[in-house]
């Protein structure tokens, strides 16, 4: 069951009168879809060879802040995302918004989907533990980025 | 075996799961968005759910859980998730794995804006993390019942990890959580940033 903290997200976002607290959400999911996006690339990357030293060769930084910047999204600006894409895989970041309002609504609960989706993953897991899962699907639908 | 009564009625690690949500002692994270997906599952306690869904006695409080929320739904949306295996050096990862080690026990970390935030719990099977026990890293919080976890060798730290395990132990009875050091065997898509 949703919860009354989400209705009254999209209520606010539904009305467009944003509480601190829903632009609070927004911010952070803005930054984590970024950091999905980008890590996501980079993992891509890294299959074909790509290593955290190569990429900080790349974009003129020390592999150690390579590191901290691929740990979390905390502390990236739009210059880091910039660097980070061109660096990774040559892209650069077209911006395009959509309403988060839209799209199909689950009419299952979140146990039973979350259920059916961990068989799939866990079918698809690779099983030896050197390697980390290629994703060639990228289904963020509101960042993109062109070569 | 169930929790429910005294019996000695077995069941599955599903089956267990299922009926601890049915009993209302776990809750799922749904996320916010309708169109969203649900790649993975995060179950929490009625505690961290509190905090989740309020009322929030102050307005500062609602936006730092706010912005918690968004953080807890990337893990079930599926997103990349950043992992560390070393104890006491997951930097900026998401999850850290909680010492010793070999418990299986981690913390989900929320770490911007200050007060640093931390859910500790653990995996009940692959890609269902379960958050028992809210806390703030450093800076005390009026809105929390514990105090800060402090140091990374504070007794408030092994005090919090020892209310995990007893929690876990309580509801999840002979199951432990999954214990080992690849992330592959734990959760789809991650990332070890060491």
């Amino acid at each position: 069951m949703i919860s009354s903290a989400s209705l009254t997200i999209r209520s606010e976002v539904e009305q467009r009168s944003p509480s601190a607290g829903t632009r609070a959400y927004f911010q952070a999911r803005t930054r984590n879809k970024l950091y999905d996006f980008v890590l996501r690339r980079f993992l891509a990357e890294k299959r074909n060879g790509l290593t955290k030293a190569v990429l900080a060769r790349r974009i003129g930084r020390k592999p150690e802040a390579i590191t901290r910047l691929l740990g979390a999204p905390g502390n990236w600006t739009i210059d880091t995302v910039c660097d980070l894409l061109l660096g990774i895989s040559g892209e650069e970041l077209l911006p395009d918004a959509r309403s988060p309002l839209d799209g199909p609504i689950r009419n299952i609960t979140a146990v039973d989907q979350a259920t059916m989706a961990r068989v799939r993953n866990h079918t698809d897991a690779p099983k030896t533990s050197s390697t980390i899962p290629i994703f060639s699907s990228v289904p963020v639908s509101v960042f993109y980025a062109h070569p | 075996m169930g929790w429910t009564s005294g019996l000695l009625t077995y069941m599955s690690i599903d089956a267990l799961i299922s009926d601890l949500v049915r009993a209302g002692q776990l809750h799922a994270i749904e996320p916010t968005m309708p169109g969203d997906p649900l790649r993975r599952e995060m179950l929490v306690s009625a505690e961290v759910r509190g905090h989740l869904d309020g009322p929030w006695p102050a307005s500062a409080w609602r936006t730092r859980c706010s912005r918690l929320r968004a953080n807890l739904e990337s893990f079930v949306l599926g997103d990349v998730i950043s992992a560390c295996t070393v104890p006491f050096s997951a930097g900026k990862a998401y999850l850290g794995l909680l010492s010793p080690p070999t418990a299986g026990y981690w913390d989900i970390r929320s770490r911007d804006p200050k007060p640093s935030l931390r859910i500790l719990g653990g995996f009940a099977r692959y890609d269902t993390f379960v958050g028992l026990i809210p806390a703030v890293r450093c800076d005390p919080s009026e809105y929390l019942d514990r105090g800060p976890l402090g140091d990374k060798f504070s007794p408030e730290w092994r005090s919090a990890i020892l209310e995990t395990k007893a929690e876990w132990k309580r509801l999840f009875l002979a199951y432990p959580p999954i214990s080992g050091t690849d992330l592959n065997d734990l959760f789809s898509k991650p990332y070890d940033p060491v």
